[in-house]
């Protein structure tokens, strides 16, 4: 009955929440209002978001952020979700902290389960897909990467970094894997072509604190792949990890949580501990835009296909920033 | 608006009142052990999670529990799933084992369900805790403690159950946390430091170490320090040893106050003195002399660091002149410290500027200034507020942007910018006096702390430096470590401290008035030989402390009873080696008997006892090349024809300022009887040998 009276009040008090009317902004409901989102992932094909949290995995509206579906999950946290590239599978990870890290597996849109294995000893806290959408790797707090095909067959193990692997991702043109973590390096793993005890081919380490996202430039022109990297030592760097160079640097006046690559591949957008989304320009590593985005921390960001955002963050925060003019 | 978010509150409210992370959750942590140096709270953290040690910060603490890795260790919708509670309770593998008991447990979860906030609804103030000072009647009584915590609030409430008592020696005393109750296992004065958040309180648990009450108050009083001791003995039941004998103390007297033995002559003069007032006299005849200035510029040079620069030995011997000149002119201590904090100029000209090149920058300089100054460790403070006193990290990094802009070439000068990162912030630190206040950008901020250091309200300078006062003269700190001033390592008899201090100041700082006093006291006349009752008295004073000469004192009392100089360097031949401007002079002896580096400071270093100093002792040069040299004084002795039992009470002056009693004079003398000349030298050196490696010689007793 309590809970029922709480849940009823939160909903009345979002109801006049300072964000409605501004900027698409909405506040969540029900029990994600404790929880910190710290999963979200845009369809790029439907107005359609998959928001994952401690509260459970749930499918919103865009722009106005309507519950659409709640999807079935045993997962006790949520760190990640991705689509594929063909649109036809979600999957979601995280698992129990200190105990194992879990993959559920959807069909999408449909958003029935699939499957769920816990392959990890930690929870995952990043999820990436192939760009052919045949496999996905996961980076786990148990120090190792894991590749699956898409029925969640494992492929393989990387081992190599020495704590917590905090974000993974693939090379466009299969150039192989990058992962990052805890450990403060990036690590560049030729899993293609090479077996997985021999694959690791090179590892950055410019950062000094705790890395927290990696992610490939796509749809962009680059003879040499570039990539972004976000860091408790509040910088933003880019790299071109196949020779191994990092080409510039960033430092933010707030620690970057999580980040994304607008369309065009040209900026990131970058969500922040003081709950503000900072624009990067990739060439120059300069800071184009800041804008505030939620009252709190912003702990996941994720972009649809005409540069709108979707970021979420503490007390279930979750706000959608329309594209810019 | 506020309509509903009332409701929403008085919903939440029913769950029970909301409970402050500062104050509730944080010392839940401290009490089990998590953000203990061995645990969570050293350095680089544990098991990748790192929490504040002690919970010093509980801004990142909160943050490490809350938020990192996106709230991994909290779970808001099921608390009871939450890492922070799963692991401590051992529900999942944890190296830190079962550490969190029911009512810590419930409480964090309950603080998880109420959505984990840090609302900060309430501030410490202050802690009060019993019993502060109890003398129990006898070993294996116990005695609640109490703790109570005042909050800006204006509540206050029991916090004994969430308090931290640890006691300072183990063995002696234990505590049941879950009673608040504390047992003594052996007689003593022992202390129990109470924590509570950041603030601790010392208790004082005594128990007498015999069983007989005795009366002291028909002992002779000297001054004021004869009756803090003997209030203590009294208490502790520990009777007193004798006054020591006039040889005894006036060998004593000289050790403490020229660093040297008294020669045959000046010990002789003083036995065969009728005066009551001798000692007096004695005490300021020395304090007057060229010999204390010369031996306690040696103890300042250790303190103050006086070495040589690389390639520039100018500089220290300036220094050192320096000290030697404000030693011989009786210059107060606090404008010797002023002057030492804000001299600039060129280091082979202004002495005291050699006080900035002892430090390689500003955050050496904030620990040296501390240490010597202030009688505290403050190094802690860099890499986190210090554990066990009152220092944030904000203290440390601000006293050493005090110093930020020295410029420590051959000339010391203020350059125009200069900055400390305050590791904390990663932002310029702000000049600011330690655990006092900021200092503006328009205040020097190297006169103000010089002013605030020195002021007579000053709760450290003075006590300070009396406490190492003390230790030169008795052995032992009042306070020990003496450059560990702090709550948390309370004195032996901290109004005896006190009141030490306000004597100093009281008399200007004057050097030779506070050794005077201790002095003069009983207390420092009594023997060291213990009685059956005092034996395992080691810190109250019932009898003398024995202690090791200090490696050039006892250096240069070889060379005084034997007549054979040792050479240092390129130094003149008969340079005493208290004397020594630069601690790298060459020197095996003082290597190996572990003369102080001067790098850092020194408090008055005792001669090593470690095995290649004992081995140097035994059977190297040290000591054997001075007994056979022909140089010397036996060897003169032997040349001279005088009679063996001259020659013996000659050297037992020489070594021990006293004649030999009759057994060993008998002793001797019956090894010597009858033997052709050659055989006599060498019972002579081996009667030599034998005196300059007995513990009588080697020792201050």
């Amino acid at each position: 009955m309590m809970k029922f009276v709480v849940v009823l009040l939160a909903c009345v008090a979002s109801f006049y929440s300072p964000w409605q009317g501004i900027c698409h902004a909405q506040t969540t409901t029900g029990a994600e209002s404790k929880a910190p989102i710290t999963a979200v992932v845009v369809d790029k094909e439907r107005p359609v978001a998959v928001v994952g949290s401690q509260s459970g995995l749930v499918v919103r509206s865009l722009p106005n952020l309507k519950l659409i579906q709640e999807l079935p999950t045993t997962l006790l946290s949520i760190h990640d979700v991705a689509i594929s590239p063909n649109g036809k599978r979600l999957v979601a990870v995280g698992g129990a902290p200190g105990e194992s890290g879990s993959i559920e597996l959807y069909d999408w849109p449909s958003g029935k389960q699939i499957k769920r294995v816990s392959p990890h000893h930690d929870v995952i806290y990043s999820v990436a897909w192939s760009h052919d959408s045949t496999s996905f790797a996961t980076a786990s707090a148990d120090k190792s990467v894991q590749i699956f095909d898409s029925d969640c067959q494992n492929l393989g193990s990387l081992q190599g970094h020495s704590r917590a692997v905090m974000a993974v991702d693939y090379l466009p043109n299969d150039l192989g894997l990058l992962s990052a973590g805890v450990d403060t390096s990036i690590r560049y793993w030729d899993w293609i072509n090479v077996e997985p005890s021999k694959s690791l081919k090179r590892t950055l380490i410019n950062h000094t604190k705790d890395i927290y996202a990696i992610e490939a430039r796509r749809n962009s022109e680059d003879t040499i792949p570039v990539i972004a990297s976000i860091s408790q030592d509040a910088t933003v760097r880019f790299w071109q990890p196949t020779i191994g160079r990092m080409i510039r640097f960033v430092r933010l006046e707030s620690v970057p949580l999580d980040f994304c690559w607008l369309c065009d591949g040209s900026q990131l957008a970058v969500a922040c501990q003081d709950g503000r989304v900072r624009y990067i320009a990739a060439d120059t590593a300069q800071r184009v835009q800041t804008i505030e985005a939620l009252d709190g921390i912003a702990y996941s960001i994720a972009p649809d296909s005409k540069d709108g955002l979707l970021v979420g963050g503490t007390d279930g925060h979750l706000r959608y920033l329309s594209p810019r003019e | 608006m506020g309509f509903f978010a009332a409701l929403l509150a008085i919903a939440i409210a029913l769950d029970g009142p909301e409970i402050d992370f500062d104050t509730e959750i944080i010392p839940i942590l401290t009490r089990s052990g998590c953000n203990s140096g061995a645990c969570h709270g050293a350095a680089a953290g544990r098991g990748g999670f790192q929490l504040s040690l002690l919970g010093g910060d509980a801004a990142a603490d909160y943050a490490a529990i809350v938020r990192q890795y996106e709230g991994r260790r909290i779970h808001p919708i099921q608390p009871e799933k939450s890492l922070v509670l799963r692991k401590p309770t051992m529900e999942l593998d944890h190296e830190g084992g079962d550490a969190l008991d029911t009512d810590g447990a419930k409480r964090i979860a309950n603080w998880i369900r109420q959505g984990a906030k840090r609302t900060k609804l309430r501030q410490l103030i202050s802690i009060d805790a019993e019993p502060r000072d109890v003398l129990l009647p006898s070993i294996n009584a116990e005695s609640a403690l109490k703790v109570v915590a005042h909050f800006d609030d204006g509540t206050k409430s029991d916090v004994s159950r969430w308090t931290v008592f640890s006691p300072s020696d183990p063995f002696a005393t234990s505590v049941d946390s879950s009673r608040s109750v504390a047992t003594v296992h052996r007689g003593g004065q022992h202390t129990i430091i109470a924590r509570y958040l950041d603030r601790v309180i010392p208790l004082r648990i005594s128990v007498p170490m015999t069983d007989e009450a005795i009366d002291l108050s028909s002992e002779p009083s000297g001054n004021f320090i004869d009756e803090h001791v003997n209030s203590t003995l009294q208490r502790l039941r520990l009777p007193v040893s004798a006054q020591a004998d006039d040889s005894t103390w006036v060998r004593r007297l000289h050790l403490d106050l020229v660093g040297r033995l008294p020669n045959r002559q000046e010990a002789e003069t003083f036995l065969l003195d009728s005066a009551t007032n001798k000692r007096e006299v004695l005490i300021d005849r020395l304090l007057q002399s060229e010999a204390f200035v010369d031996y306690w510029t040696y103890r300042f040079s250790m303190l103050l660091r006086v070495f040589p620069q690389p390639n520039d030995k100018v500089g220290a011997i300036t220094y050192h002149q320096w000290i030697q000149q404000q030693l011989r002119d009786d210059t107060p201590i606090d404008a010797l410290a002023r002057t030492l904090l804000l001299a600039v100029g060129d280091t082979h000209q202004v002495g005291a500027a050699n006080f900035s090149r002892a430090s390689s920058d500003a955050r050496s300089h904030a620990e040296f200034v501390s240490q010597v100054f202030m009688g505290t460790k403050l190094q802690c403070a860099n890499c986190h507020n210090h554990p066990l006193d009152r220092w944030t990290q904000d203290d440390y990094h601000g006293l050493a942007a005090v110093f930020a802009r020295i410029d420590r070439g051959q000339i010391v000068k203020i350059a125009d910018r200069g900055d400390v990162t305050n590791v904390r912030t990663g932002e310029p630190a702000i000049p600011r006096i330690p655990g006092t206040q900021y200092l503006g950008k328009d205040v020097d901020a190297r006169q103000a702390f010089a002013d605030w250091l020195v002021s007579p309200d000053n709760p450290y300078f003075a006590r300070a430096f009396v406490n190492r006062l003390w230790r030169g003269m008795f052995g032992r700190g009042l306070i020990e470590p003496a450059d560990d001033i702090r709550d948390t390592n309370p004195a032996t008899h901290p109004e005896l401290l006190d009141r030490l201090a306000q004597d100093f100041v009281e008399h200007k700082y004057s050097l030779r008035h506070a050794l005077r006093k201790m002095a003069t006291s009983q207390t420092y006349g009594r023997s060291s030989l213990p009685n059956a009752k005092n034996r395992a008295d080691d810190r109250f004073y019932s009898h003398a402390l024995q202690r090791p000469l200090e490696p050039e004192v006892y250096v240069d009392a070889l060379v005084d009873v034997t007549g054979v100089f040792d050479r240092y360097g390129d130094e003149e031949l008969g340079k005493r080696a208290i004397q020594l401007v630069d601690p790298t002079t060459p020197s095996e002896s003082l290597d190996l008997l572990g003369r102080c580096s001067r790098r850092t400071s020194c408090e008055g270093v005792a001669a090593s006892s470690a095995l290649p100093a004992k081995l140097h002792q035994l059977n190297g040069e040290l000591i054997n090349r001075k007994v056979i040299s022909s140089e010397g004084v036996l060897e003169n002795w032997i040349q001279s024809n005088a009679k063996d039992a001259e020659i013996v009470e000659d050297f037992y002056w020489r070594a021990l300022s006293r004649k030999p009693s009759n057994t060993e004079r008998d002793y001797w003398i019956r090894q010597l009887s009858e033997l052709n000349n050659g055989e006599k030298k060498q019972v002579f050196e081996d009667f030599l040998w034998s005196l300059l490696n007995c513990s009588e010689f080697a020792s201050n007793h």
